[in-house]
C-alpha cells in the first residue's frame, strides 16, 4: 500500500489530474513495462533455445515412420509403441536406477570431500589447490577423461597388473557392465557437487558450529543438526548440475558400460541416428518428464530460489 | 617362402613417398595436356577435364573419413579446379545429418544400405548413368550384369542397391541411386592366441568357447546380418527372406538365438566406433568379433596380432559406398565431374586400396599401385591388395567375389530390427 500512500500524499496539490487511483495504475503499468522490457532478453532466449525445441520434440513425437518416409502427420504411433513396448519401460526404468544411484554416490562421495575441504583443511592455498585438482580433469576432453579409464581397469590395465603381480586374480569389476558405467558416471559427475557444498559450508559462521559443539553436541551431531541443514543449498545446486549432465550422458554407457545396459539417451541417439525420429522424440519427452520429476523432488528437498 | 611384412614407420613412409610419386606424375600429365600435347597425356589426362566454368566451384559433401581424406580431396583439386570440401561423420550420423542438411550439401559418400531410406524421403536425386562417362564396360561386371559371382539372386544385390527399380525392371540399368565408387566385404576378426574354436566361421564369436570375450557392432543392419549369414550357413536355420532383408518371423529366429547367447554371458560388449575397437583390441579386451577389416590392419599396426577373416565358410556381406547427389545441389555437372573423378583418376582408388578397400574400376587403380610396394616387401600393392599374391592373407579381388553371402541393405521391415536390437542390448 506504499504506493497508494505516496499518491494520497501527493493527491491535494493535483487533485484533478492525479486521483490516487490513476497515479496507482500508472506506476503500476510503468512498473510492469520495465519488468517485462527487463525480462525480454532472457525470455526471448528460453524462446528460442529451449520452449521452441521442446514444443519441436513434442510435435515430432507425433509424426509417423511410413514406410520409408517420415509423415508429418499428428499420429499416436510411436507413442503407442514406446508406452506398451516392455523395452522401454525396461530402459525408462534403468534410467532412473540409474540417475538415482549415481546422485546417491555423487551426494555422499563429494559431501565427505566438501567437508574434508572446509574443515580439515585449514591453509587457504592448500583448500585452493585440492579444490583445483579436483576441478583439473574437467580441462581436458570428456571422452579423453573415459578412454583413460580402460588402462587402468582394463585387462592389461595398471590395477590388473598390480594385482597380477601380487599373485592375486584378476579383476573384470569396472568395465563393461552396470557397476562400471556407474562408477565412472560417479567419477565424472562428483567434481559437481564438491565445489558448491564446500562453498556452503565455507559460508557458515564458525561461531555457530563453537556454539554448537559448547553446547555439548558432538562433531556428528553437529554436522546433522547444523552444518549438513545449512549446507542443503549447495549439495542440491551440485546434485542439480550433475543430474544435468547424467540424464544426456549416453557416450559413458557405450565406452564403459559397453553398450550392454542402455539407458533412454542411448536409445534416443540409436533411434534417432537410424531416421526413426517419432520414437527418438517419444523417448526424449519421457527422458524430459523423469528430469523435471527428479529436480522438482530437489526443489522439495530444497527452494534453490530461497538461495537466489 | 617367408615374407616381410613392412613395419608401421615403414610403411607409412613409402606410402607417403608414393603419393608424392602420384601427384607429380599428375602435374607432368597435365603440363603436358595444357601444353596442348593431348596425345601425350595420355590416360592420365583424361579425367582433366579442363571446364573452365567450373573453375573456383566450391562443392560440399558429407562422408565417412576414409572419404574424406585430404589426399583425395586435395589432388581432386589440383586435376579439376573444382574445391570440394569434405565433412567426416561417423557411420551412425549419416543418415540424420544428411536429412537435416542436405540443402546445404552436394555429394553424400554413404553407404548404399541407407539409400532406400534417403531417396525415399526425397533427400538424393537419381542421376542417369550416361552422366558418369568412367561408368563404362571397363566396370566391373558384377556391378553391370545380373546372375555375375557375386550377385545375388535373392536380393538383386549389389544391382538392386545401385540402379533404380524402374531401370531394373526395364533391364535397361541406366538410372543410378547413387554410383558406386568404392565396396569391400565385411565379416569377422579375432586376436591370433586368444580366441578359441573354429576360426573360420562366424561361429567362432557365438562359440561359447569365448563366452564373455566376443562383441559386436552395436547397429542392427549388420550385425543382423552376420547372425542369419552364419545360421543359414551352417544349416541351423532357413529363411523366408534374403539374408540383407529378413521377415519378422526370421527376426524371431535370430533374435531367440542372440538372446540365449546373451543371457549365458557370450557378449562382453556392443562396440559402436573404429577408434573404439582398435582400443579394445589393442588392449585384448576382446578377442572375437564382426571386426573391421580396416580396425584390424589399424590394430596390428600397434602391435595387437588381429586377424581378419577374408572369406568366412559362411560368406562374407559384401557393401557398396558411393555418392549420392543430393536433391537440392546447385551445381549438377560439377558434381558429375567428381563423381567421374572418384571412378576414373585411379586416386581415391588407390589410397582405399591400400587400406583394404575396391574400386569398381580396377584397371584404373592399377598403373598406380602396381608402381608401389607400400605393404610386403618385393610385392607391388597392386599384387597384394587385388591379385592375391599372398592369398592365405589376401585373397584375389575375382577369388572373394565367389564367397558373398549376400550385400548389406535397408530392410524393409528396419523398425522390427530395431526394435528387437533394443531390447537384445538392454536385456
Amino acid at each position: 500500500m506504499a504506493v497508494t500512500d505516496t499518491a494520497q500524499t501527493l493527491s491535494p496539490r493535483h487533485p484533478v489530474t492525479l486521483t490516487p487511483t490513476s497515479l496507482d495504475r500508472r506506476l503500476r503499468a510503468r512498473r510492469a513495462r520495465n519488468a517485462w522490457l527487463l525480462l525480454a532478453p532472457a525470455l526471448l532466449v528460453v524462446l528460442v533455445a529451449a520452449a521452441a525445441p521442446l514444443a519441436m520434440v513434442l510435435w515430432v513425437s507425433f509424426w509417423r515412420v511410413d514406410g520409408l518416409v517420415l509423415a508429418r502427420t499428428i499420429d499416436t504411433e510411436a507413442w503407442a509403441s514406446v508406452l506398451s513396448d516392455p523395452t522401454f519401460r525396461r530402459l525408462a526404468w534403468s534410467t532412473v536406477q540409474t540417475v538415482v544411484i549415481v546422485l546417491a554416490l555423487v551426494g555422499v562421495l563429494g559431501l565427505a570431500a566438501g567437508y574434508f575441504l572446509a574443515r580439515f583443511v585449514t591453509n587457504r592455498k592448500v583448500q585452493a589447490l585440492l579444490l583445483m585438482l579436483a576441478i583439473l580433469p574437467f580441462w581436458t576432453s570428456y571422452l579423453i577423461r573415459i578412454i583413460t579409464w580402460q588402462p587402468l581397469f582394463g585387462n592389461s590395465g595398471v590395477i590388473n597388473f598390480l594385482l597380477a603381480k601380487a599373485g592375486l586374480p584378476q579383476m573384470e569389476l569396472f568395465l563393461f557392465n552396470q557397476r562400471a558405467m556407474v562408477f565412472a558416471m560417479t567419477s565424472l559427475y562428483v567434481v559437481f557437487v564438491i565445489g558448491p557444498v564446500f562453498w556452503a559450508l565455507s559460508r557458515i559462521d564458525p561461531e555457530v558450529i563453537a556454539a554448537s559443539r559448547s553446547l555439548g553436541a558432538s562433531a556428528w551431531t553437529t554436522f546433522r543438526t547444523v552444518e549438513l541443514p545449512l549446507a542443503r543449498g549447495g549439495l542440491v545446486v551440485g546434485l542439480f548440475f550433475a543430474s544435468i549432465f547424467l540424464f544426456g550422458d549416453y557416450a559413458t554407457g557405450r565406452l564403459i558400460g559397453g553398450g550392454t545396459n542402455p539407458m533412454l539417451s542411448d536409445a534416443i541417439s540409436q533411434y534417432a541416428g537410424s531416421g526413426q525420429w517419432p520414437v527418438a522424440a517419444a523417448l526424449a519427452v519421457v527422458l524430459f518428464g523423469i528430469a523435471i520429476v527428479v529436480l522438482a523432488l530437489f526443489m522439495r528437498v530444497y527452494d534453490l530460489r530461497t538461495e537466489l | 617362402m617367408t615374407r616381410t611384412h613392412l613395419s608401421y614407420s615403414e610403411m607409412m613412409a613409402r606410402r607417403f613417398a608414393a603419393d608424392h610419386a602420384v601427384t607429380r606424375r599428375r602435374l607432368l600429365a597435365q603440363g603436358a595436356k595444357l601444353g596442348g600435347a593431348f596425345a601425350a597425356a595420355g590416360a592420365l589426362g583424361r579425367w582433366a577435364a579442363g571446364d573452365a566454368a567450373a573453375q573456383g566451384v566450391v562443392l560440399r559433401e558429407i562422408g565417412l573419413s576414409l572419404t574424406e581424406d585430404p589426399r583425395i580431396l586435395s589432388q581432386f583439386q589440383a586435376d579439376t579446379g573444382i574445391t570440394m570440401e569434405g565433412n567426416s561423420q561417423i557411420l551412425g550420423n549419416q543418415i540424420t545429418f544428411w536429412l537435416q542438411n542436405y540443402q546445404d550439401y552436394d555429394v553424400n559418400q554413404v553407404n548404399f544400405s541407407q539409400n532406400a531410406p534417403l531417396l525415399a524421403q526425397e533427400a538424393i536425386q537419381t542421376l542417369p548413368v550416361a552422366d558418369i562417362p568412367a561408368w563404362n564396360d571397363q566396370v566391373i561386371e558384377l556391378y553391370r550384369v545380373p546372375g555375375t559371382p557375386g550377385y545375388s539372386e535373392r536380393s538383386g544385390w549389389p544391382l538392386a542397391g545401385t540402379y533404380t527399380a524402374e531401370s531394373i525392371e526395364a533391364e535397361t540399368y541406366d538410372t543410378f541411386i547413387g554410383t558406386p565408387t568404392w565396396f569391400g566385404f565385411d565379416a569377422f576378426g579375432y586376436l591370433e592366441g586368444q580366441a578359441q574354436g573354429d576360426l573360420t566361421s562366424y561361429g567362432a564369436i557365438f562359440d561359447p568357447a569365448n563366452a564373455g570375450r566376443a562383441a559386436l557392432l552395436n547397429e542392427p543392419i549388420t550385425s543382423v546380418m552376420k547372425v542369419a549369414t552364419f545360421l543359414e550357413g551352417t544349416g541351423q536355420a532357413e529363411f523366408e527372406g534374403a539374408l540383407n532383408n529378413l521377415t519378422t518371423a526370421d527376426l524371431a529366429t535370430c533374435f531367440e538365438f542372440l538372446n540365449e547367447l546373451k543371457q549365458a554371458g557370450q557378449f562382453r560388449l556392443f562396440w559402436s566406433d573404429f577408434g573404439q575397437l582398435v582400443d579394445l583390441l589393442v588392449a585384448g579386451e576382446i578377442w572375437v568379433g564382426d571386426f573391421w577389416a580396416s580396425a584390424c590392419a589399424a590394430a596390428v599396426a600397434s602391435g595387437a596380432p588381429a586377424v581378419f577373416v577374408n572369406d568366412p565358410a559362411e560368406g562374407s556381406n559384401g557393401w557398396i559406398q558411393g555418392a549420392d547427389i543430393s536433391a537440392a545441389t546447385e551445381h549438377y555437372p560439377e558434381v558429375t565431374t567428381f563423381i567421374n573423378w572418384y571412378l576414373d583418376s585411379g586416386v581415391p582408388g588407390a589410397i582405399l586400396g591400400v587400406q583394404g578397400y575396391y574400386s569398381p574400376r580396377p584397371d584404373r587403380v592399377e598403373p598406380i599401385l602396381s608402381e608401389q610396394s607400400t605393404t610386403v616387401e618385393g610385392i607391388s600393392d597392386w599384387d597384394y591388395w587385388y591379385e592375391g599374391a599372398v592369398p592365405e592373407e589376401r585373397p584375389a579381388l575375382s577369388e572373394r567375389i565367389n564367397h558373398i553371402a549376400d550385400w548389406q541393405a535397408y530392410p524393409d521391415e528396419f523398425e522390427e530390427y530395431s526394435r528387437l536390437w533394443t531390447a537384445f542390448t538392454s536385456a
